[in-house]
């Protein structure tokens, strides 16, 4: 079966931007246009920061059955790596990416081209239109293929959920590139006829002219660290018909400060890199997670299973979940070492991996810090490298990690605490760094 | 550093709870992001807040150079002065 890339019509502007905007078969056009320049690749790397033109590259990609690989903000050093693992590839970039020594081609120089015409591409529900990457246990990126039609699938619960249809407009906060912000800003749009705003505002002054711009209150998709900001903002915020916030869990004070100073409903959405979004709640009203319609939850032995109710099929995740008889659950905790800070996802092993195969560091560890109460989780580093530089650390890092989890502290010890089987003391570790901090004060 | 540059020196450390850095390691032309201090957008976020709540500052992307404001502690301080509201 094949199923269109634009699901719902909009008569009205689609994409949202401050250059008077691009309607749909404006849209088309651009992708058709793009479509018919892309070389016989099997997969296209995009590397696109911009939604209007991750928009673009995506559909053009799938229009030409390619595999679209997202990784919007890898280093030249994950670029690399991936390309390295799928050779049959070729970058799709614009103005803003960084440069990469491989075949590209830029979308932006399609702006103001009118484009070619022809009708909405079908795409068979079996393609496989993305693969999305997540830091596996060993540091190497885990790639994740999305079907067409699993895609659809999902999109068709985000509207069920949250009621969005061709009338809304979706201004999210969110990268492209990742589960949320692809299922969010990407799908939910292309399905529903919604339409975007195509920038990703960051400070409150911007969130509220994005919002502004939309011709009807719209449903802003954004984090618990953006709303936690914002919530503490003095900022008038114009209408808004609902927030969604996602990447991890929003407190219940910061979710009614906002449901009071937005004026609207402040939902959650409990999802996955695997899964797509799995649960939703109104933070206000409580702990508890209702499946999206169509999806289960079970207990499993490594963590849960989410079931898909019409064909049995399941998707594990690692995560410990108290259900309840009537389906719904309370989630208690991840079950691996898997780290999350803003919205992005590494595992502590991978990431100690990158840091002790640095050149002059001996032995190293992250310590995950929580300092402060509310906010972000920041990573500091132990490393035992004698005549090494923080800063020559820190610059081999930021070649390899995403800065999120780049060290707010480099420490060197003389020696990391580990145990008699060679792992890691946290505990005297923590320690060491408390005695450290102790003695800086002074 | 000027006096300015201290109490806004003060305010980062004091918003991003950096307990490891005191104002006196404070550089006022040491960049503040990636490099130097470290930090990333989502403290620029958090710093555009207490500058909006002390000195009535908003910033966003409509000024002319974000990341120019947000270079050092000192482009940081003139833009405050230059644009305070109290």
């Amino acid at each position: 079966m094949r199923l269109p890339l634009l699901g719902e019509r909009n008569s009205e502007e689609w994409i949202v931007n401050g250059r008077g905007g691009l309607s749909q078969p404006e849209f088309l056009h651009r992708v058709l246009s793009l479509a018919d320049r892309l070389p016989e690749h099997r997969y296209a790397v995009v590397l696109i920061r911009s939604l209007e033109h991750f928009l673009t590259a995506f559909c053009a990609a799938a229009a030409r059955c390619q595999t679209a690989i997202l990784c919007g903000d890898l280093t030249e050093f994950g670029v690399r790596e991936l390309a390295g693992m799928y050779p049959d590839s070729y970058v799709l970039v614009d103005t803003a990416s960084p440069a990469v020594p491989l075949e590209s081609i830029d979308v932006s120089l399609l702006d103001g081209d009118s484009g070619s015409t022809g009708r909405v591409p079908k795409i068979s529900v079996d393609q496989e239109v993305a693969l999305l990457h997540t830091s596996g246990s060993t540091g190497k990126p885990t790639l994740h293929g999305k079907t067409w039609g699993a895609m659809l699938a999902g999109a068709a619960r985000w509207r069920r959920r949250f009621g969005i249809d061709s009338s809304d407009c979706i201004v999210a906060t969110v990268p492209s590139h990742h589960m949320y912000g692809f299922e969010a800003s990407v799908l939910l749009p292309l399905n529903s006829g919604a339409a975007v705003y195509a920038g990703r505002p960051l400070y409150p002054t911007d969130v509220s002219a994005a919002l502004e711009r939309c011709a009807v209150a719209p449903t802003l998709v954004t984090t618990p660290t953006h709303l936690s900001a914002y919530a503490r903002s003095d900022l008038q915020w114009p209408p808004i018909r609902q927030v969604i916030s996602s990447t991890a869990a929003l407190d219940a004070a910061t979710a009614q400060r906002c449901e009071e100073r937005m004026k609207c409903r402040v939902m959650e959405v409990f999802g996955s890199t695997e899964t797509g979004a799995i649960a939703s709640r109104r933070t206000v009203e409580g702990n508890r997670w209702s499946c999206l319609r169509g999806l289960e939850v079970r207990v499993a032995p490594d963590g849960a299973r989410v079931m898909h109710a019409d064909n049995g099929e399941f998707v594990r995740i690692a995560d410990t979940l108290d259900i309840h008889g009537d389906g719904t659950f309370d989630f208690l905790g991840r079950t691996a070492d898997i780290l999350k800070i803003a919205g992005k996802r590494a595992s502590l092993a991978g990431l100690n991996r990158h840091l002790t195969q640095i050149e002059g560091i001996e032995d190293g560890v992250f310590l995950n810090r929580r300092d402060r109460t509310v906010g972000v989780e920041r990573l500091t580093a132990l490393v035992v490298a004698p005549g090494v530089s923080g800063e020559r650390i820190r610059a081999e890092l930021a070649c390899r990690i995403d800065s999120v989890f780049l060290p707010r502290k480099i420490v060197v010890v003389d020696r990391i605490p580990r145990d008699a089987s060679g792992k890691v003391s946290h505990a005297h570790a923590h320690a060491l760094l408390d005695r450290f901090i102790r003695r800086c004060g002074q | 550093m000027r006096e300015i540059e201290l109490e806004v020196g003060r305010m980062i450390i004091e918003t991003l709870d950096l307990k490891d850095v005191s104002v006196d390691d404070l550089r006022p032309l040491e960049p503040m992001f990636y490099d130097g201090l470290g930090l990333d957008s989502i403290d620029a976020l958090e710093i555009s807040l207490a500058m909006s709540s002390r000195y009535g500052v908003q910033v966003g992307a409509k000024d002319a150079n974000v990341n120019e404001i947000f270079s050092s502690i000192r482009a940081l301080s003139e833009y405050i002065q230059r644009n305070r509201q109290r």
